[in-house]
């Protein structure tokens, strides 16, 4: 069995809490890790040296006075961008809120800052989650810290490259269609979705409402389950929260006796050979603990792509009109009109992909296309969330690999937003049925002479969280892949 | 599932208040073709019943008693234009004539 990483979140507020370092400590060694590897990984839009010293300062008085520490006491965490923290510049990635500083925090946030997190800085993200790649970002492209010359996956791209250079034991991003699954898997980290409403959106800016999960990224099993603790549980601001209280990790969870289905769709022949092998290597070690393999059929799987862009597209194209040049960030006067003036300050503050995006949502919703497209989408939602709960009546996980592919290079699919779409074609059916689900590193494809992680994931039924991170958990402890770290980050 | 020519895309981004230059609607057109062409085969889902057939629950109420909301000054700090406590846009309603303020 591993020992526990002595660099992660849960161990640094064990240190935090016993005295043995000062949070301000903690503080700076991670403030000088950032300084040296951000000019090759630039994980990070902003980061926040002032406000985290000022309170790291306030947590060492505050455990010198004998306040009892949280279970995150000290612990550095970066936030994706598009998570508020009042008086912070909150841009998502968008000229749109250049400039944007919330007059309020994210209960998400606020959980973390209860709990004693430092939060050391705002990451890079795609343009309102909108990406793959990482790559539709208006500030900056985060590198992948195994191999730079490519993406480390969006959306969540600078949260999860924070993690996996260790800038960071523990990283928020967002989880729209698998925005933190899948920079997980392309940067060998361990990142969880939960169950639709397990976590609050309050504060997260919107994408696709439905949809949207704010979701923790850490490099093991073990500090998810412990972040998880700490962001779940009922919000009166989130109306679509599941009424509950915080999750309780699954400590005696065995896999042995455990039914994991495996869909023969998940294992097509857009699968990468390397990314197959090394899952079905992560497969035979859940069956060497004892869980019994089922081969599945989902065969509306291969509506999912075309079912989750219409339908993300559509509450996006809603949940953007917001963004108007009344309310935030700067304004274009256009023809001096008001519609001249939004149109205008939507034209300018928007990149490529959010437009088309916001063109394609406003497109399947208008007069003449609705039923054809959005109508036939929600059927499509409904006919996939049924056959993942008949599939959940015959097994207690569901595996497979995370990405169809290692990360690809900077650059390969930009051109292609068709390519660039089906990148997620592993992630949305979790997200569209609304299930928790983990990735975690499975090993690592070759390719250029860099090591490349692949991810496998485990999706479990709906509010079976603590289920799928325990057999998640039980999977790492048997196995080296999360332990690896990249040779830049050295 | 209906033809999306550069007419098409210039009146949804009127719709969704983008201005687009003549060189991005030519950009956009054929990807929007391209993408809705592979997105065809939605077709094979079944009819749509009912409208939101994705709820399982209606969503939680909260009590209706009054409770703290954000301060308008707040708010307002991260407006481009505000006055007087109200946010600024430009003139949509044109003054009667012999009535200019």
């Amino acid at each position: 069995m591993n020992a526990p990483d002595p660099s992660g979140a849960a161990a640094l507020a064990a240190l935090h809490a016993r005295g043995e370092r000062t949070v301000s400590a903690t503080l700076e060694t991670t403030l000088e890790r950032i300084a040296r590897l951000e000019p090759r990984v630039n994980a990070l839009e902003r980061v926040h040296a002032d406000l985290a010293r000022a309170r790291a300062r306030a947590l060492d008085a505050a455990r010198a006075a004998g306040t009892p520490p949280g279970a995150l006491f000290g612990v550095p965490v970066v936030l994706k961008s598009n998570l508020c923290l009042a008086g912070v510049e909150t841009n998502c990635g968008s000229r749109v809120l250049a400039g944007y500083r919330p007059p309020y925090t994210a209960t998400a946030v606020e959980r973390l800052l209860a709990a004693g997190a430092v939060p050391v800085a705002s990451a890079h993200m795609d343009e309102f989650a909108m990406g793959s790649s990482g790559e539709n970002s208006a500030f900056g492209v985060a590198r992948n810290p195994w191999d730079p010359a490519r993406t480390p996956g969006g959306s969540s791209s600078g949260s999860a490259a924070a993690v996996a250079a260790g800038l960071v034991p523990l990283a928020l991003g967002s989880d729209t269609g698998g925005s933190v699954r899948l920079p997980a898997a392309l940067c060998g980290v361990s990142g969880f979705k939960a169950t639709y409403g397990r976590v609050s959106r309050y504060g997260l800016v919107a994408f696709g409402s439905s949809l949207d999960q704010i979701s923790p990224l850490a490099r093991s099993v073990g500090d998810l389950e412990l972040a998880l603790e700490v962001l779940s549980g009922v919000d009166a601001r989130d109306a679509s929260t599941l009424d509950e209280g915080p999750l309780a990790r699954a400590r005696a969870y065995d896999l042995a006796g455990k039914r994991v289905g495996i869909p023969d769709e998940y294992f097509g022949p857009g699968l990468d050979a390397r990314v197959r092998a090394a899952v079905e290597g992560a497969l035979a070690e859940l069956e060497r603990q004892g869980a019994v393999l089922v081969r599945l059929a989902l065969p509306t799987t291969a509506l999912a792509i075309p079912c989750y862009y219409v339908l993300a597209t559509a509450e996006a194209s809603s949940n953007l009109a917001r963004f108007d040049g009344v309310r935030y960030g700067p304004r274009a006067e256009g023809d001096g009109s008001l519609a001249g003036m939004m149109s205008a300050t939507r034209a300018q503050g928007f990149g490529a992909e959010v437009k088309r995006r916001i063109l394609l949502g406003t497109f399947v919703l208008s007069h003449g296309y609705r039923e054809s497209w959005y109508g036939r989408a929600q059927a499509a939602r409904a006919a996939l969330r049924a056959e993942f709960a008949a599939a959940f009546a015959r097994v207690d996980l569901i595996a497979g690999p995370t990405s169809p592919t290692p990360a690809f290079r900077l650059g390969e699919r930009t051109g292609d937003p068709l390519a660039m779409y089906l990148s997620d074609v592993l992630t949305v059916p979790a997200s569209l049925a609304g299930l928790p689900a983990v990735s975690v590193p499975a090993g690592f494809a070759r390719e250029d002479g860099h090591e490349l992680p692949v991810g496998l994931q485990l999706i479990g039924p709906a509010g079976a969280d603590a289920s799928v991170l325990a057999a998640a958990r039980r999977f790492q402890e048997a196995t080296p892949h999360h332990a690896r770290r990249p040779a830049l980050c050295a | 599932m209906g033809e999306t020519d550069a007419e098409t895309i210039r009146r949804t981004a009127a719709l969704a208040r983008l201005a687009l230059g003549e060189d991005e609607l030519t950009r956009l057109a054929p990807q929007f073709a391209r993408i809705l062409e592979a997105f065809q085969h939605l077709a094979r889902a079944p009819a749509p019943a009912a409208e939101d057939q994705i709820a399982d629950a209606p969503p939680r109420a909260r009590a209706d008693e009054p409770a703290p909301s954000l301060a308008r000054e707040a708010l307002l700090s991260q407006a481009p234009a505000a006055e007087d406590g109200f946010y600024l846009v430009p003139k949509t309603v044109e003054a009667p004539k012999g009535d200019e303020r």
